[in-house]
């Protein structure tokens, strides 16, 4: 009865029907503001912990205290005895971690794989491990990810785990244009294990459904600390440059959301519309000249949107040298045309007299602009504007349009 | 620590506990809350001038007169007693004793009352905003004419969310109703059925072996029913439950869940109450007090994540305020919702993965005795009038430290929104 009263309630008609009627009889929350940051990210979801050989226990405490503290359901495959900091964190947040023996795979409802492979020595072991992503990869579900966890090949001594390493994220390519699912290589230096957190929160969510595959070059850098996910940028003050772009839009919603104090400005041609944005959001206009920048607070963020790179809207030197940055603030430089955009972030970012603002990069599509692409690219920009993506810099990650039927191209 | 004046508890009452829509649906909770006020006022000679206030907590707020404890008041005639009514969920009974006691020893008052009370069999149902907003200006403006009902009936169009809405006791953020919370905090830290329905069927012992002994006969005070009937004992006690019975149960929450109608406690009518004095004010007019609050604490968590887990949060926090160790405390009367809830928090206040994670800890407070843990049978069995259980538990705890010379006894219920509120009583 209890299963026939459960299928009933899934009906659409018996949904609408309960809607129209007002009866709120099966769990409606009564309050259904959707949130970006949650405390919960992972919540329910079901997730595989894969170690290759020579595994890092940084990484594996790392891993195991993200995915439990987020809500996730771990399954261990490939372990005899569940690992004591697996015991420990899955008891910390009540969320028992299953193991699974032997060669059986789990079951069906596994969303994504998250490989340790920062232990990769060799090409039989990477062979092996091939051998082992490609029997699970059909299992997943079509939204589902695989994040490959591996370490820089420079800092390998023997050539051997050099090779091994270096290999990884073309494999992880490989196996996400064979395989049509999202594989993400995880590039983690030594020493940013901790860093590793905010990444699995956004990367396993649904915040980043619609981000294809990337690779992601995490190195030990010194983050704010989060103390309130569901408020990730409260007492943050963020400016938005171009904020008519309607990337800028988006992303302004979801940073006025959760907490941001925010500031946009554009060209003054677009006075009119960006006084009204402000308004709407309940953000500062802001002329970006020298009483403009006097007036701002220490910054956190920076986002700039523009069809091609332009040094007069964003100039980084004019905030610098007015003081206008808080400790550890990130910029995201936003633009349709890549031209020159991969070389501008790395010298940026290698640059002494930038070294106050950590800089990243995002090349979109100019036919981009279907609501799914603008939503899953204002996440994107929010997280690499966020604490929780603190070990990156001087990346430029690109976002190729949906396919025509919505979905993404690997 | 001991202020300059000190709130006292000198004894508790409450009405027997019934099962919710029987013997007390035609009594509300205002008639409850009166039972056991006047009560303690006979049982412990009071001279009604005395009463200076009245506080109360109480959850299913009747809609017209939601003042319930200016209401007790008013219908025991104690018209100079002003009363305060406070609504903390399950925590709510507990509360008001934490306000008593505030105004007691803020020197506000000498002498009051405080305790909760609730009716689930007069829980009112509720129209939409959208009706409210076209009937009730209707209806306040005196008589209404055909042209106004027909206005009115015409705002309720498109005709949806016309009905009143169910009640369910739930969550407002999640929806998720309790017993499925409890469900789910049972699968996430692995309390089994089995263990479930043991807690539930030594629940219903203890406080069967209670009963007979007369244990409660001190607390309890005889609820008159209008139709002449005198309620004199729970009728919720099961002296005869076991695991085979309960097995037999299905889950009531969720779909092959743990949690059942036996391992749950039941929707319940009642009210219990305590009688506080000021110290000197006591031993002045010749009360023999028998404990006082040392220390109480309060706790939230996230209600999205383990609803439950409020005392897992209060109870640190209370002994670090009492000075107190776990070991230290004689009597530990914690508030059972579910089995599963109950039997959680007993598991994460054990934790020292749990401790550090969340309670800033560097180990766990330790393992609570269950040989000290509600030896009387908790609210599985013996029902859970939400507000009224505050009061109930401070009662049979400082009667325990009283009838065996100990020392320290803790109080501490989970409440809706992921509350939880202690209290710890030292004997005098």
């Amino acid at each position: 009865m209890q299963n026939f009263l459960s299928n009933l309630r899934q009906h659409p008609l018996v949904q609408g029907a309960i809607s129209r009627l007002g009866l709120n009889i099966f769990g409606q929350s009564s309050k259904e503001r959707p949130q970006t940051w949650e405390t919960h990210p992972l919540k329910s979801r079901e997730i595989v912990y894969l170690e290759a050989p020579h595994p890092s226990a940084e990484v594996a405490r790392t891993v195991s205290y993200a995915l439990a503290e987020s809500g996730a359901e771990t399954r261990l495959y490939g372990f005899e005895v569940l690992p004591q900091i697996w015991r420990e964190s899955g008891e910390a947040f009540s969320r028992p971690v299953i193991l699974h023996r032997g060669d059986l795979l789990p079951s069906l409802h596994s969303f994504a794989l998250v490989i340790d492979a920062t232990g990769l020595n060799s090409l039989g072991e990477l062979k092996q491990l091939d051998d082992d992503v490609l029997r699970w990869l059909p299992i997943l579900p079509e939204d589902g990810r695989v994040i490959c966890i591996c370490r820089p090949w420079q800092f390998q001594a023997d050539p051997f785990a050099a090779a091994s390493q270096s290999a990884l994220p073309d494999l992880c390519e490989r196996w996400a244009q064979n395989a049509h699912r999202t594989v993400h290589a995880v590039i983690l230096a030594p020493q940013a294990e901790p860093h590793l957190s905010g990444f699995l929160r956004y990367l396993l969510s649904d915040r980043a459904r619609f981000l294809p595959s990337q690779t992601w070059r995490i190195s030990d850098r010194p983050q704010t600390a989060i103390t309130d996910y569901a408020r990730i940028f409260e007492q943050q003050s963020i400016l938005i440059t171009g904020c008519n772009h309607p990337l800028g839009q988006a992303c302004a919603r979801i940073l006025i959301d959760n907490g941001a104090t925010l500031y946009c400005t554009d060209d003054p041609s677009q006075a009119e519309s960006t006084a009204q944005l402000c308004h709407s959001l309940g953000a500062h206009a802001l002329t970006f000249d020298e009483a403009g920048i006097a007036s701002l607070p220490r910054l956190s963020g920076i986002l700039h949107f523009r069809n091609a790179l332009d040094s007069e809207l964003l100039d980084a030197r004019k905030l610098i040298e007015a003081q206008k940055l808080a400790p550890n603030a990130r910029g995201l430089l936003c633009t349709h045309r890549a031209f020159g955009l991969n070389g501008f972030v790395s010298a940026f970012s290698r640059n002494p007299a930038y070294s106050a603002l950590t800089l990243n990069a995002l090349s979109i599509d100019e036919s981009a602009c279907s609501s799914s692409e603008i939503s899953g690219q204002a996440e994107l920009c929010a997280f690499l504007i966020s604490p929780e993506s603190a070990g990156l810099q001087g990346q430029l990650f690109c976002v190729p349009p949906l396919s025509h039927d919505g979905r993404l191209q690997h | 620590m001991h202020h300059s004046r000190r709130a006292v508890l000198i004894g508790g009452l409450r009405t027997p506990f019934v099962p919710a829509f029987a013997d007390y649906r035609s009594l509300s909770c205002i008639d409850l809350g009166a039972t056991v006020v006047s009560g303690l006022i006979e049982k412990y000679a009071l001279p009604r001038q005395m009463l200076d206030e009245l506080f109360f907590g109480c959850v299913i707020l009747p809609p017209n007169s939601p003042n319930v404890a200016r209401e007790i008041a008013i219908e025991l005639n104690l018209n100079h007693v002003p009363g305060t009514t406070c609504s903390a969920a399950c925590t709510s009974g507990l509360e008001a004793i934490h306000l008593a006691q505030n105004a007691i020893e803020q020197g506000e008052c000498d002498v009051a009352i405080a305790g909760g009370t609730d009716s689930i069999s007069q829980l009112p149902l509720t129209f939409s905003p959208k009706v409210a907003q076209a009937i009730t200006p209707l209806l306040a403006r005196g008589k209404p004419t055909f042209l106004d009902w027909c206005s009115a009936f015409a705002q309720l169009a498109p005709f949806d969310q016309i009905l009143p809405g169910i009640p369910r006791i739930a969550e407002r953020i999640t929806g998720e109703i309790l017993g499925c919370a409890a469900d789910a905090m049972a699968a996430r830290n692995q309390i089994t059925r089995e263990e479930q329905d043991a807690y539930a069927v030594e629940s219903h012992h203890r406080a069967a072996e209670a009963l007979a002994a007369g244990r409660f006969d001190d607390e309890l005070c005889p609820v008159d029913l209008p139709d002449g009937q005198k309620i004199y004992a729970d009728k919720l006690i099961r002296a005869d439950a076991s695991l085979e019975k309960l097995a037999r149960l299905r889950p009531a929450f969720v779909h092959q869940g743990t949690v059942t109608a036996g391992n749950s406690t039941a929707l319940t009518d009642g009210a219990a109450a305590v009688l506080l004095m000021e110290e000197q004010k006591a031993l002045e007019l010749g009360y023999r007090p028998l404990a006082a609050f040392r220390a109480f604490a309060k706790a939230a968590v996230d209600p999205r994540d383990q609803l439950f887990a409020g005392p897992v949060h209060a109870i640190p926090k209370l002994l670090q305020r009492a000075d107190l160790s776990l070991g230290q405390i004689d009597v530990i009367e914690l508030h059972e919702d579910f089995a599963a809830q109950l039997l959680a928090d007993l598991k994460l206040i054990q934790s020292d993965a749990y401790a550090k994670a969340h309670l800033q800890m560097d180990r766990a407070l330790g393992v609570i005795d269950r040989s000290k843990l509600n030896i009387h049978g908790g609210s599985i069995a013996i029902g859970h009038p939400f507000s009224a259980t505050g009061a109930r538990l401070v009662t049979t705890a400082a009667n325990e430290l009283a009838l065996h010379n100990q020392n320290y006894a803790l109080v501490c219920l989970c409440g809706g929104g992921g509350l939880g509120l202690g209290a710890v009583l030292e004997r005098l």
